[in-house]
């Protein structure tokens, strides 16, 4: 079955479809946002999803089987409206082993449409759901009013469940410590580091035994020999191959569209977007990530956030993109602009981090983890300053947080690959051609000489407040593009190892790059994105500042 | 079964951890009613304290076998009455 993803129309809610043969034609299937209630609907999405149920022909109820009352609510409300249900007992296996056991059958009866158990990871019960799928019917059910369905709710789970007690949990035992404050902040620290440490390895060990050896002795001979063919010069070397750096082909210098294009992106960023994405994976899996935001939540709020704002943070240090997109579960329009503008300004993302440890980490080049460590300063203390002054200039007030926990769970590998796989063939997708073109634009544009004019204009602030050379204002500029790319020019202009830590942080904090830009522009309306963007050209140039008169 | 046991409310946030208690009264505001109903907690359920915040931080209850992180705002509107296991 083809699944794709798209926008209901006017919105920015977002659902998937496909199609799948049935019957004696083909059938449409609409994956509708989660609600709890058709009623009070406390979200757009909620309210989408009132709109689209009016829609289909047969609704397929899931129903967490492990949480049977909080899911009948949505059910019964479905069945008082006469739609054509089936009911899709889901996550049966979880429920068994928590002890929970209900009978299908009866639950049937008392509903009146069917009810297939399922497992929705394994594809277990789904072929009898599809099967049954013609029988489901608008259901007898008597409506209720609001205040007994719940007794009504009560009386069925009574009558099809029986809990069968269970000991606690070594995992319901970690699940309480990481929550409470004593326990779970060094938890969080460690869980925090282990990650760093994690991503930081892979993202090495993938750099240096899997892509160096391909791009020193696959690639090179086939570029050398291309530069050769070329006579090593001339306009297409120029764009394809690049500079020659010292007669030879540099990886990281010669910015060319087969060399440094290339290098950049599968060498020193891909490794660290899939270590960091593998990571995230395992943390959102376990089920570690709800219990990070209530621990954080107390601080959060100084920032004018709440816990679960923790999230679009953790995930703009894979990528800004999808981190703002994810602000949007935030419920005020205050914390939205407040997490989008604090993850555009100071969260670095996978690409650019991947790039400052290439260069700023260099001890070859007087490099080390030391100063890495004074970008990552610096770029902390620019959060919590800006979420302080954003809060505090900021009318209004922050909702509080009000949120399911869900139990741990083990791992469960085959979800985390998939997802793995599908964020990492979406950097791909995404990066590479905005990549390719946009070195090939800023050969050209260099070849014109338009980013001489440029650096010329910004020459006073360049040299006198941040005391980098005037040709620095090349990368800021093209920051604008990616920062990844910037960062690797930054790397030809043989710069001390101070000025590589005030451009990096130049760099990570100004303007976003385009992708962002165009997020940003659409998730916070044009009047925030400009107080987001002045902020955040002021906050660069501040502490680029700060820096070049402290360091 | 003392009486004045069964009257007595407290604010969620001063629950002690481990306690059971059934929700009494929710206090509204902001549409507080709604939205914690849909989260399952409603007049007449029973929960279990999971964590107490602490100075101003979350609560964490158990209801219905789910659990629940309540700003600490909202949890202190919310009453319950201790059913002392």
């Amino acid at each position: 079955m083809r699944v794709i993803s798209s926008n209901y129309p006017g919105t920015t809610v977002s659902f998937t479809e496909g199609t799948m043969p049935f019957e004696d034609g083909q059938a449409r299937i609409i994956d509708v946002p989660g609600t709890y209630s058709l009623e009070e609907p406390s979200s757009k999405a909620e309210d989408i999803a009132v709109k689209m149920l009016d829609e289909g022909d047969v609704i397929v109820n899931v129903v967490d089987a492990t949480h049977l009352e909080r899911n009948l609510l949505l059910t019964l409300e479905l069945l008082e409206r006469g739609k054509r249900v089936i009911v899709a007992l889901n996550l049966w296996d979880e429920a068994r082993h928590h002890g929970i056991e209900i009978d299908p059958r009866k639950l049937e009866k008392l509903l009146g449409v069917p009810v297939v158990p399922t497992v929705a990871v394994t594809g277990e019960g789904v072929r009898e759901l599809v099967d049954k799928l013609a029988a489901a019917a608008p259901s007898p059910f008597p409506a209720y009013p609001p205040e007994e369905r719940w007794t009504e709710i009560g009386r069925i789970a009574g009558a099809v469940q029986t809990l069968h007690p269970r000991r606690h949990t070594f995992l319901e035992w970690l699940g309480d410590l990481s929550v409470r404050p004593l326990t779970g902040l060094p938890l969080a620290a460690a869980v925090m580091s282990i990650a760093f440490v994690g991503v930081r390895f892979i993202g090495e060990g993938m750099t240096n035994y899997v892509m160096e050896p391909i791009f020193q002795k696959l690639w090179r001979p086939l570029i050398e020999q291309l530069s050769a063919l070329l006579g090593g010069a001339g306009f297409i070397h120029y764009i394809l191959v690049g500079n020659l750096i010292n007669g030879a082909v540099d990886f990281r210098q010669s910015f060319g569209l087969l060399t440094t294009g290339l290098y950049v992106e599968f060498d020193m960023v891909l490794p660290y977007v899939v270590a960091f994405y593998l990571m995230l994976g395992i943390l959102e899996d376990f089920g570690y990530l709800p219990r990070l935001a209530v621990l954080l939540d107390r601080i959060m709020h100084h920032l004018g956030l709440h816990g679960w704002a923790i999230v679009p943070n953790l995930l703009g240090l894979g990528c800004n993109v999808p981190a703002i997109m994810a602000t949007r579960v935030l419920e005020s329009r205050r914390e939205r602009l407040i997490a989008a503008t604090l993850v555009s300004v100071a969260v670095p993302c996978a690409s650019l981090q991947a790039m400052i440890w290439a260069l700023v980490g260099d001890p070859t080049h007087h490099g080390g983890a030391r100063y890495v460590l004074i970008v990552y300063g610096v770029l902390f203390l620019s959060w919590v300053t800006i979420g302080k002054l954003l809060t505090t200039i900021l009318p209004g007030t922050s909702p509080e947080l009000l949120m399911e926990i869900p139990p741990y769970k083990r791992p469960h590998w085959p979800t985390i690959f998939r997802m793995l796989w599908l964020r990492v063939a979406g950097f791909l997708k995404e990066a590479i051609p905005i990549v390719l073109g946009g070195i090939f634009v800023i050969n050209i544009l260099y070849s014109i000489g338009f980013f001489d004019k440029v650096a010329a204009a910004a020459a006073p602030i360049m040299q006198r407040v941040l005391g980098l050379p005037r040709e620095a204002i090349v990368a800021v500029v093209i920051g604008f593009l990616r920062k990844d790319i910037a960062m690797g020019i930054l790397g030809t202009m043989g710069l001390t190892i101070k000025q590589l830590v005030v451009a990096s942080t130049i760099l990570a904090m100004f303007f976003p790059c385009v992708a962002t830009f165009v997020v940003l522009a659409k998730e916070l309306g044009w009047r925030d994105m400009i107080v987001s963007t002045t902020l955040m050209i002021v906050a660069a140039v501040t502490a680029g500042a700060a820096l070049n008169w402290v360091m | 079964m003392n009486p004045k046991e069964n009257s007595v409310r407290v604010p969620l946030t001063q629950l002690a951890v481990g306690k059971s208690a059934r929700v009494a009264e929710i206090l509204d505001g902001h549409g507080l009613h709604g939205r914690l109903r849909k989260m399952g907690v409603r007049e007449g359920e029973t929960l279990k304290m999971i964590h107490r915040p602490l100075r101003k931080g979350p609560a964490v209850i158990s209801i219905s076998r789910v659990q629940i992180a309540i700003g600490f705002g909202m949890a202190s509107r919310i009453l319950v009455e201790p059913t002392g296991h």
